[in-house]
């Protein structure tokens, strides 16, 4: 029965949506995925020479091991935000003849061949084959073993302490405070809690039967699991309702006084506030706000094309960021709009202002990098003409090929939902054209020449806009019906 | 109000709805029935101009839809849930929905009184957004949106499917109170509530018009004839 479950598991990831793309698509995930895996290799395979740069005093696998301690924290609070049991893959045996026990086995083993239980094995293999075999000897693998058994305690008690947070969410903000005292006593050398974890990590290798003790830890986290499961297998207490009360607050109202587009304004911030993935999207614009910071740590000078193409990814962040998916995110009700007395390109020139007002707040947001440098803020002015005049227009064209519906009550995390060949396209022209036009310009007339030319573009851009939204309203009348029966489809 | 000339829609080179000519007049009640995959809906959805046509036209008013979008600013439609926006509350809905007629939030909720027992309390002033609303009041609420605004035309797909026996006597009774120069098309796998509301009914099998007849004494009768294969 185990296996015959299993078989279905296989099967259900084989054919599941995530690979229902265009070949080129997947295979740029692959190699994306191939890429990071690679990362994690290499990582591990040179982890010792980078602890011997840090610590030349220090043993490395000592060092290793007292960082372990870190890294199974950062696992832990990972975990905590990304991962799910997948506890609805069992609703559909739940009528079926099979022992609720062999349920809660199959639940629990699939649960563990997940993305955090790999990663650590990416490092910890090569890591032990350059440097603790060579060190220790066959006690290597008592070494490997302890690791997998802390990362797999750590999966258990990601999942239990989820759950128990779910009913005391005070409870989590004690444990973060928890956490960070630890974390603090440990830096200021008050409590070596990593030192002292470390040390048994070291003496557990060397002692095999030290390994009963994680062991036994583990196994009886298992069984809690295996018992909070099987008391919970039940409709109503395995799917946790996420329903949230409708709060008013978001509906915005006042937009209405600005009419039809006001109200459809009002409509997007309402998809974004209430719905898990674009808010997550919309959050990250803002901590992108530092990006500039990283990117030119060093300094202005000699880098104009890259601050050139900062100020475009800054200011148009959250343009981009969002408009990607333009009338991907309204596919749940796109019936209504295309019945509903909504033209387009009323449509799209809500979301010339939306694009416009969120650009503009990112701009007024990023003059403070004045005080780091002074120059900076021009360059910030022209990319937001040239998002708000070039970009908008570039995103409403792109946006009317998107053909995967993306259905909003899904997360953000590795969620692929609505990426096809034209999130690829557009990238290519907002990102390299402003370079391409400064590069040019400036070779003429200097920086500023090159500042104005992206400014003005970006000028005529806003100004012509009716007729460009004409053209675009043209284009989407040429793609509708084809939007409309590819987004009923799953 | 609706002529319907040479129409046909094909599927991979499978025709599944094909209309020589259908004409419904202003302010006649029109039912649609037929089994699974008889093309109730896509009949629908190119009324909508929602799909489009393999050959033949759809004109509303003489204007052909798929031309111009003139339609729009008398017709209500409710044929599944992509017509409701599920992040928005019933409330939210009807007043965008209404926003869009010109009518302003007294005037929405004016209206609305009168689908005050249909809701039967549970649509209005519940704070849940309509994706979390039961099926059947998912379907309640679509019926109000399509008929606000006082339209001309009314089309709804299978308004009685998941409605408890008590709303669906209610919903038949304000489809009949709808004044007369409405036009309203139904579709449905109902006979009985059909031939109850509609004074035409059509019935569609594999995409061709097999039966048109107007509801008479006996026309229940000859339907579940039809249909009792």
């Amino acid at each position: 029965m185990f296996r015959k479950l299993l078989s279905l598991d296989i099967l259900s990831r084989i054919r599941s949506p995530f690979w229902q793309k265009s070949i080129g698509i997947n295979v740029v995930l692959i190699l994306l995925a191939l890429y990071l895996m690679l990362n994690f290799l290499a990582l591990g395979f040179f982890l010792d020479k980078f602890l011997m740069h840090f610590y030349p005093d220090a043993d490395p696998i000592q060092v290793f091991n007292r960082f372990f301690l870190y890294y199974l924290v950062y696992d832990l609070i990972m975990r905590f935000f990304m991962q799910n049991m997948p506890v609805t893959s069992v609703k559909s045996f739940m009528l079926l003849p099979i022992r609720r026990s062999r349920l809660v086995y199959y639940l629990l083993a699939k649960s563990f061949p997940n993305f955090f239980n790999l990663l650590p094995f990416l490092f910890l293999v090569p890591f032990m084959f350059k440097a603790v075999i060579p060190s220790l000897g066959l006690a290597a693998w008592a070494w490997l073993a302890l690791c997998g058994l802390l990362v797999f305690i750590n999966h258990c008690l990601a999942i239990l302490l989820k759950r128990s947070f779910m009913i005391r969410p005070l409870a989590a903000i004690g444990l973060v405070v928890g956490i960070l005292t630890i974390a603090w006593f440990d830096f200021q050398g008050v409590l070596p809690f990593s030192e002292s974890f470390g040390r048994w990590m070291d003496w557990t290798a060397r002692n095999t039967w030290g390994l009963l003790l994680p062991l036994s830890v583990f196994v009886t986290l298992v069984y809690l699991l295996y018992r909070l499961f099987y008391s919970n297998i039940y409709l109503d207490k395995l799917i946790r309702s996420d329903k949230e009360e409708a709060s008013n607050s978001g509906s915005l109202d006042w937009l209405g006084r600005f009419g039809k587009i006001g109200r459809l304004i009002q409509l997007d911030l309402q998809l974004i506030r209430r719905n898990k993935r674009p808010r997550v999207m919309a959050t990250m614009s803002i901590f992108f706000l530092l990006y500039p910071l990283i990117v030119l740590q060093d300094g202005l000078e000699n880098k104009m094309g890259i601050a050139i193409f900062v100020s475009v990814f800054t200011t148009g962040l959250f343009m981009i960021n969002y408009g990607q998916f333009m009338l991907a995110w309204e596919s749940s009700f796109f019936d209504y709009l295309r019945v509903r007395q909504i033209s387009i390109k009323e449509y799209f020139e809500s979301k010339f202002y939306l694009f416009g007002l969120s650009t503009t707040i990112v701009l007024i947001l990023s003059m403070l990098y004045a005080f780091v440098y002074p120059i900076l803020p021009l360059f910030f002015v022209a990319g937001a003409l040239f998002n708000m005049g070039v970009s908008t227009f570039i995103l409403m064209f792109t946006s009317t090929y998107n053909v995967r519906k993306i259905d909003l009550g899904k997360g953000a995390f590795m969620n692929w939902e609505g990426v096809g060949a034209s999130q690829f396209l557009l990238i290519l022209p907002i990102m390299v054209l402003p370079m391409l036009i400064y590069w040019l310009f400036s070779l003429w007339a200097g920086m500023y020449g090159g500042l104005a030319a992206i400014s003005i573009l970006g000028i005529i851009g806003i100004l012509l806009k009716d007729p460009i939204l004409d053209a675009l309203a043209r284009q989407f009348e040429r793609r509708k019906y084809i939007m409309t029966s590819s987004f009923k489809k799953d | 109000m609706i002529q319907i000339h040479n129409l046909s829609k094909a599927y991979g080179g499978h025709i599944v709805l094909q209309v020589p000519e259908l004409e419904i007049p202003t302010g006649q009640s029109f039912g649609l029935v037929g089994n699974n995959g008889a093309g109730k809906t896509t009949l629908f959805s190119l009324l909508l101009d929602l799909i489009q046509p393999y050959q033949g036209e759809v004109r509303i008013n003489d204007i052909r839809v798929n031309e111009s979008s003139e339609w729009k600013d008398f017709t209500g439609a409710f044929l599944d849930e992509s017509f409701l926006i599920g992040f928005q509350t019933p409330e939210e809905y009807f007043e965008f929905t209404g926003s869009l007629f010109g009518l302003n939030r007294s005037d929405v909720f004016q209206f609305l009184e009168r689908f005050e027992v249909l809701f039967n309390g549970e649509i209005l002033g519940k704070r849940k957004y309509i994706r979390d609303l039961s099926k059947g009041n998912q379907k309640k609420v679509g019926i109000a949106a399509a008929l606000l605004g006082s339209p001309e035309l009314v089309v709804l797909d299978e308004p009685f499917a998941n409605l408890d026996p008590t709303s669906q006597i209610r919903l038949k009774q304000l489809i009949r109170e709808l004044d007369d120069q409405k036009t309203v098309l139904i579709s449905s796998h109902d006979l009985m509530h059909v031939t109850e509301v509609c004074e035409r009914i059509v019935v569609l099998e594999k995409g061709e018009v097999i039966k048109d007849i107007f509801t008479q004494e006996d026309t229940l009768q000859e339907l579940e004839a039809y249909f009792s294969v």
